[in-house]
């Protein structure tokens, strides 16, 4: 399975870059479907469903991947030695965390009210982008140091991520 | 070395008129259609009916299913079997809590799964699912005057796996090969897209006797994709029922614990003839144990309002899940017979902005979707149709303090895997216990156990050293598989899946054997047939695809060692000996493997050229 160990930009035939065209991108991913999709071998063999299945699963976890600007920019770190453990990383700056619990205080004390906290929402978005434009720049030139700065701003971008994420909780709750 | 005779090719079984039928296997009716020359079709019995109620009656020496056991319902209650798509994959305290052990005399299996005693003996949902399953298989057979090929069962979206699988175990113990779980939502889908061809997203909103879904799908090229799906098991026509049934014990001023059975079950009946009447009329009269009153729909409305908030509460979820907005839905269709409900359409149109699309029977419409894509996995559509489902559920692990950690999260496109690497945190470690939930909440007790194995046979290091990678796959039917292996020694590691709800294996071959049994049929006989199915099949595949690609992937030292495990099989094709047969079958699938890889690298290189020339200047999504 050759075309499996190339790396997720590769599969689908993008060139190695943070800045990926989407619509390329899912374009391909649905042309490529159309070929391995294991119900494209039902009326074949076991054996080519099994490997159609392994095809599928890996292309449908790399679409994921490269899809989300947080993940493709694990991934693209990780391509380039630079390895992120969201679990031990803790020491982010005092100014950003002291951000971090201002957020939280807000979505504490919007509770349930829907307007509210998508307004905080929109907010944090807007703090997003701008990380993502940042990172945009910082891969168009692979150096140490703009990887290790690069590394920061993923930091912080899980950290808006699990901030949305908990506010999508709440307005569908 | 002998050359593989190559000039003739012989023909794809699928050159010819092959049948595979899409089965809605229902909570209260089941349909079976079929696709006969491009157009899906559901069939009828000569009466004309479409429906078949998903009912069971188990005599002494005969199983009735349908229309006929439908009639015992009132007559022999306690060996006649409606709902138990509700049952299935739930363990024994899950049927209490549906009340079924407060219609039938219940007990357990060795896994704790709920068994409903009758006068033909103890039922699981699986059998009882099973026999509704060969009914319509029989009635089909009938239709097209020959075996079938497979079939596409559907089953609610919102089925986690345990669900799934008990649908596949009964398919399996009547005989039917399952070319695809479908979900019911998606089925809908695709018998609209074909009908409208329209591109898009589409909005399937499903409510059902006991089950309500929301997907949302986008359609492209050929392609569904199910961008997001929500819902409620336990939400459906028979809560309207309940919440009828409720009223008449207020205003007849009863008491519901001194009902007996067959009033209770009359009490149902009343309220869900009542609920019908109101689809079109504005105001009735019911009557119930000498008390007489009228009812009218805006009482009814009334009554059911929550549901419906409930209802439009995950629509609006499903939207944010997908980042959509209302103005991008292009079509709303509705499923499930609680959507003929003039409140449901109302509320639906309402939210949506628009008129729901409803002129495909919506008893049928989920049938004839999944008979449209059983056809195409048949390789027989004259188009191009492709699925991309998402898993419904996230799937997790139990951590420390009864905590769950998600590790495919729910909307997934599957199939899809992941790996997870566990260490050790002992010294001399060689084995250890991962537990696999499924659900969104945060707490193991909250959701839905899976599966508890055992990693066993791991090299004793350490505490740390050993470096155990679990690769959790979802299949396209949204069914889990796991494989582990430990990394710092590369030893494949043995696993012991044992799942907390289902059936075991031995308990489903000791079904399968029994419904032989019942058929005076040898399933010796029938392996050895179905062994050497597989066997033709495989042979006829891989002489076409060494006819094709060969000379572009194999040396010709590959090629020959393919032809000598093909010539093997072929010498020992007519054996009555499946045991041997399966074997030069695994033999020549070994020989292939690579080939087979191969060849799929290649589609993959292949579907890239072809968009770089076409797709590249105006790809759009």
């Amino acid at each position: 399975m050759l075309e499996l160990n190339k790396n997720y930009f590769e599969l689908f035939g993008l060139s190695l870059s943070f800045q990926v065209d989407l619509s390329l991108l899912k374009s391909n991913y649905r042309q490529i479907l159309l070929k391995v999709h294991p119900d494209k071998f039902a009326h074949t063999t076991e054996q080519e469903r099994r490997i159609a299945l392994q095809y599928t699963a890996l292309i449908n976890e790399a679409y994921k991947t490269l899809v989300s600007p947080l993940h493709r920019a694990i991934y693209f770190l990780a391509l380039h030695g630079v390895s992120i453990n969201l679990e031990n990383n803790t020491a982010m700056p005092a100014e950003f965390l002291l951000e971090q619990i201002n957020f939280r205080e807000a979505i504490e004390t919007a509770e349930e009210n829907e307007q509210k906290l998508l307004i905080i929402a929109s907010e944090i978005s807007e703090l997003k982008q701008t990380i993502i434009k940042n990172l945009t720049v910082l891969f168009e030139k692979i150096t140490e140091e703009n990887l290790s700065k690069a590394k920061q701003f993923v930091l912080k971008l899980t950290f808006f991520e699990k901030l949305l994420a908990d506010i999508k909780e709440r307005v569908q709750h | 070395m002998v050359l593989l005779q190559i000039s003739e090719p012989n023909q794809l079984p699928a050159n010819k008129q092959r049948y595979a039928v899409g089965i809605d296997l229902g909570t209260t009716n089941s349909v079976v259609a079929i696709v006969n020359e491009d157009w899906p079709l559901a069939i009828a019995d000569p009466n004309e009916n479409v429906l078949v109620p998903s009912i069971v009656h188990y005599q002494q020496n005969n199983i009735e299913v349908g229309e006929v056991a439908k009639q015992a319902v009132t007559y022999d209650p306690l060996n006649t079997i409606y709902s138990i798509k509700r049952l299935m994959g739930r363990d024994f305290g899950e049927a209490k809590r549906l009340g079924f052990d407060r219609i039938y005399h219940l007990s357990t299996s060795a896994n704790n799964l709920p068994l409903i005693k009758t006068q033909a003996g103890e039922k699981s949902a699986v059998q009882i699912s099973a026999d509704i399953l060969s009914f319509l298989k029989k009635r089909a057979q009938k239709t097209v005057g020959m075996e079938l090929s497979g079939a596409v069962i559907t089953v609610p979206a919102y089925f986690d796996d345990a669900q799934r699988q008990a649908t596949k175990d009964a398919a399996a113990v009547a005989g039917l090969k399952v070319l695809r779980l479908l979900n019911e939502p998606t089925a809908a889908a695709i018998a609209y897209g074909l009908e409208s061809g329209g591109e898009g997203m589409h909005v399937v909103f499903d409510l059902g006797g006991g089950t309500f879904d929301i997907s949302i799908l986008h359609f492209k090229q050929g392609i569904f994709e199910v961008i997001a799906v929500g819902g409620d098991s336990a939400l459906g026509g028979d809560d309207m029922d309940d919440l009828i049934a409720n009223w008449i014990i207020q205003q007849a001023k009863l008491n519901l614990d001194l009902l007996s059975l067959t009033e209770k079950r009359k009490l149902l009946l009343t309220a869900k003839a009542a609920k019908e009447e109101l689809t079109t009329k504005l105001e009735i009269t019911i009557d119930f144990n000498k008390w007489q009153g009228h009812f009218t729909r805006r009482e009814f409305n009334k009554l059911i309002e929550p549901l419906l908030i409930k209802t439009l509460k995950y629509c609006q979820n499903a939207l944010q899940d997908a980042e959509l907005q209302i103005k991008d839905i292009k079509d709303v269709i509705l499923v499930g017979g609680a959507t003929r409900t003039p409140a449901v359409q109302e509320y639906v149109a309402k939210f949506f902005q628009k008129k729901p699309l409803a002129n495909i029977d919506p008893d049928q419409v989920v049938a004839l979707g999944a008979a449209i894509q059983a056809n195409a996995l048949l390789g027989q559509a004259s188009g191009e149709l492709l699925l991309l489902d998402v898993l419904p559920l996230s799937l997790g692990l139990e951590t420390m303090g009864g905590l769950v950690e998600k590790i495919i999260y729910r909307n997934a496109t599957i199939p899809t895997q992941k790996s997870q690497q566990f260490t050790t945190y002992k010294d001399g470690q060689t084995g250890m216990i991962v537990h696999i939930v499924q659900g969104e909440r945060e707490l193991v007790q909250d959701c839905r156990s899976l599966a508890k194995f055992e990693l066993k046979g791991i090299p004793p290091m350490k505490a740390g050293m050993a470096k155990v990678e679990v690769i959790f796959q979802v299949d396209a039917d949204g069914l889990l598989s796991v494989s582990a292996k430990e990394l710092s020694t590369g030893i494949e590691s043995k696993i012991n899946v044992m799942p907390s709800y289902g059936l075991t294996e031995k308990e489903i071959t000791e079904m399968l054997q029994a419904s032989f049994d019942h058929a005076k049929e040898d399933i010796q006989v029938r392996q050895l047939r179905e062994q050497q199915v597989v066997a033709e099949h495989l042979l006829v595949v891989v002489k076409k695809a060494l006819q094709e690609d060969a000379d572009k992937y194999l040396s010709q030292a590959e090629k020959n060692k393919i032809i000598a495990s093909l010539q093997h099989l072929e010498t020992i094709g007519t054996t009555q000996d499946s045991l041997k047969l399966k074997q030069a079958v695994t033999e020549l699938e070994q020989a292939t493997q690579i080939f087979a890889e191969r060849r799929m690298d290649g589609n993959l290189r292949e579907a890239l050229q072809g968009v770089s020339i076409e797709e590249l200047p105006h790809a759009k999504d």
